[in-house]
């Protein structure tokens, strides 16, 4: 099957194109501080408007493994994650920069992103397609118990407080009821505005709150930086052949990355949560399981290869479950949801019945994407460092101006344009008072699937919630969102606790 | 305005937004066919949100008179008009004003200029450098923009006066 998906690739050379320059295009906007996989995925998607569906969707699978990729260089050559989830990479990446080692630096982090990308395409070639079967068989309860799990995740493990992320999430739910409802066909919340009929349109409300919202608060902060703050400094760096690191030492790291990719693989998987907890997490574990953790922050090779085995296994974590399920984790994900859509295919289950040639396709894409990654960052390396010398205030407002494209041309309509600036004010004053993002987007895309399976199970059963109660899977699915309630609550309550002893503490001095 | 409060304002809002959202589920239409019909679930989801504010009020109150009581209250700051992030606003909704009339090329040539110069530090555009960059890419983008989508993808942005 897969082979046949790799047949199919091949067979268009113009899909092979679009994805290494997908690659390159996602790696140098993952370089640029400030720009992520998103902002790429956000600039590509109106490319893929008139492309084919498989076209289209490989190449923005190849978009995703660039950006997701690219944030190591910047990671490595100034010190600055050029995305989330190459924080940890910055720990021993910078470190051996400044010793004049960049080079060696990032030979270790492209040859391990490359692993991580590939041990994570491999499982979800495999794991993907039995999930799905498993999925196929989901009645409405156990859907609404899995919904139910991913929105409880999302809030609770975003960044801040769990209130803050549950009132997010319910927020992008109320904004889904925005349009006609699908089960009885009727308007809802439109107050009469005819542009409201089709609800909010998923692409400039995502664009909105992420792109937006960035350049916003970056304009916000003008002018509290002066012109000598705002310029970078490129350190000059020795140049080395191949990889830089020797077989023993790649040896040496490759047992360093195995729990690194099942990491990495395993919070991919969990929605909400991805590359820069990824990251982050293996980095730690690495230092804790290290026969030398002395060295980890002076430049260790290994402080190098686990993030960044992590965060590119990550990726395939998150096309897991968006591919078997429909639920995205992240922005990023929510923004290759958006191309599915854009393409009149509707992710989850169905996808893998019939043994569907568009699944094994995409596999086969994200694999060359991956090895077309690797390629393209190892000759580009001298490359990449020039191009970090581009200010993001000129690049930013060139986002926008794509931004502006990709809302107006995904239906035609100038309305959109309106519906991104409204979301674009809306996540600027979020991020200001502290509440998560992505709860409220994967709220928004989840709910009309949330309502429709917990109407449908309600129906069946009369309005009882027993027959939801008797479905082992289901009841697994509750217990475990309560779990990770009460987990979060827990742990809240205890930082908070730490927090107020650390406080008194400081009175007593 | 300190942490606490900002937590109690945007409590509020959300109450607010949440009735809002259970007060408007009654202008639904309602079905025969369905049981549960379209209001039933705005209705869960704005009880839950009411509670879940009434929880963020409640803690922020309990913080801020804490924070009182020992006198850790910071003056307060005089409010500031923040000038670049009100003009950026005006900038997006301007654009989506005369996007019609005035067409994709003209008005993002201006929009990208302007917001660049939102963007850089004052000052940056004395070193002439980074003024020359910033104008040739605002006028190269979206001319190159606009003829890229033409011709390689059949998508017509909005031609305005030159049209």
């Amino acid at each position: 099957m897969l082979l046949q998906g790799f047949a199919n690739l091949f067979a268009n050379p113009v899909t092979v194109a679009l994805i290494a320059i997908g690659d390159l295009a996602g790696l140098i906007f993952g370089a640029i501080p400030g720009l992520s996989a998103f902002t790429a995925l956000a600039i590509m998607l109106p490319l893929t408007f008139s492309m084919e569906p498989v076209v289209g969707i490989s190449f923005l699978m190849s978009v995703y493994v660039g950006g997701v990729s690219g944030g190591f260089i910047s990671a490595i050559l100034l010190g600055i994650p050029g995305t989330p989830s190459s924080i940890a990479t910055c720990f021993d990446g910078h470190a051996l920069a400044t010793k004049g080692q960049s080079y060696r630096a990032m030979g270790v982090a492209v040859l391990f992103s490359f692993i991580g990308g590939i041990f994570s395409a491999i499982i979800l070639s495999t794991l993907a397609p039995l999930i799905g079967q498993v999925a196929l068989r989901f009645s409405p309860y156990e859907y609404t118990a899995v919904i139910l799990l991913a929105l409880t995740t999302v809030s609770a493990l975003a960044e801040g407080s769990m209130v803050k992320g549950l009132l997010a999430c319910l927020l992008g739910v109320s904004l889904s009821f925005v349009g006609i409802d699908q089960l009885s066909a009727y308007t809802r919340y439109t107050f009469g505005f005819r542009e409201l009929r089709g609800g909010f349109a998923l692409v400039p409300l995502l664009i909105g709150l992420f792109a937006v919202s960035q350049v916003l608060s970056n304009a916000a902060k003008r002018n509290s930086v002066t012109p000598e703050q705002a310029k970078l400094s490129v350190v000059k760096q020795a140049r080395m052949k191949g990889f830089g690191i020797t077989w023993k030492e790649f040896l040496h790291c490759l047992k360093t990355a195995g729990p690194a990719a099942a990491i990495g693989l395993v919070i991919g998987i969990l929605p909400g949560i991805g590359g820069n907890i990824a990251n982050l997490l293996a980095y730690t574990f690495a230092k804790k399981t290290s026969k030398h953790p002395e060295e980890f922050g002076k430049g260790s090779i290994e402080g190098i290869c686990a993030p960044e085995t992590a965060n590119n296994a990550s990726v395939g974590g998150a096309l897991i479950i968006l591919l078997t399920l429909g639920i995205p984790g992240d922005n990023a994900t929510s923004m290759i949801m958006a191309g599915f859509q854009i393409h009149g295919i509707a992710p989850g289950p169905l996808l893998f019945s019939s043994g569907n040639v568009l699944v094994y396709a995409i596999f086969a894409a994200f694999i060359l994407a991956n090895v077309i990654m690797l390629a393209e960052a190892y000759f580009g390396l001298p490359i990449f460092s020039k191009i970090l010398s581009i200010r993001t205030e000129v690049l930013l407002p060139v986002v926008i101006a794509f931004c502006f494209v990709g809302s107006y041309s995904s239906n035609n309509r100038i309305f959109d344009i309106a519906v991104m600036v409204a979301f674009g004010i809306l996540g600027f004053v979020m991020k200001r008072h502290k509440y998560p993002l992505a709860p409220m987007v994967v709220g928004f895309i989840l709910a009309p699937m949330l309502e429709e399976n917990l109407r449908r199970s309600l129906m069946r059963s009369q309005g009882s919630l027993m027959p939801m109660v008797q479905s082992p899977i289901a009841v697994a699915f509750l217990v475990l969102t309560a779990a990770v309630l009460v987990y979060t609550v827990v742990s809240e309550v205890k930082k908070s606790k730490q927090a107020a002893a650390a406080a008194a503490n400081e009175s007593d001095d | 305005m300190s942490e606490s409060r900002k937590d109690q304002l945007s409590g509020l809002v959300f109450l607010a937004f949440s009735i809002f959202v259970y007060a408007a589920s009654f202008s639904i239409k309602m079905t025969k066919a369905d049981s549960l019909g379209p209001q039933f679930f705005p209705q869960i989801v704005s009880i839950v949100m009411g509670i879940l504010s009434l929880v963020q009020i409640f803690s922020s109150t309990r913080k801020n008179l804490k924070e009182k009581r020992e006198g850790k209250q910071t003056e307060k700051k005089p409010f500031a008009v923040n000038l670049p992030l009100l003009l950026s606003i005006a900038l997006l909704l301007g654009y989506y004003y005369l996007l019609k009339p005035v067409g994709f090329i003209p008005l993002t040539i201006v929009y990208l200029f302007c917001q660049m110069y939102l963007l850089f530090p004052k000052g940056s555009f004395k070193e002439k450098k980074l003024l020359i960059i910033s104008l040739c890419t605002s006028v190269a983008v979206p001319i190159a923009v606009y003829y890229l989508f033409y011709y390689g993808f059949q998508i017509f942005l909005p031609a305005g006066i030159l049209g």
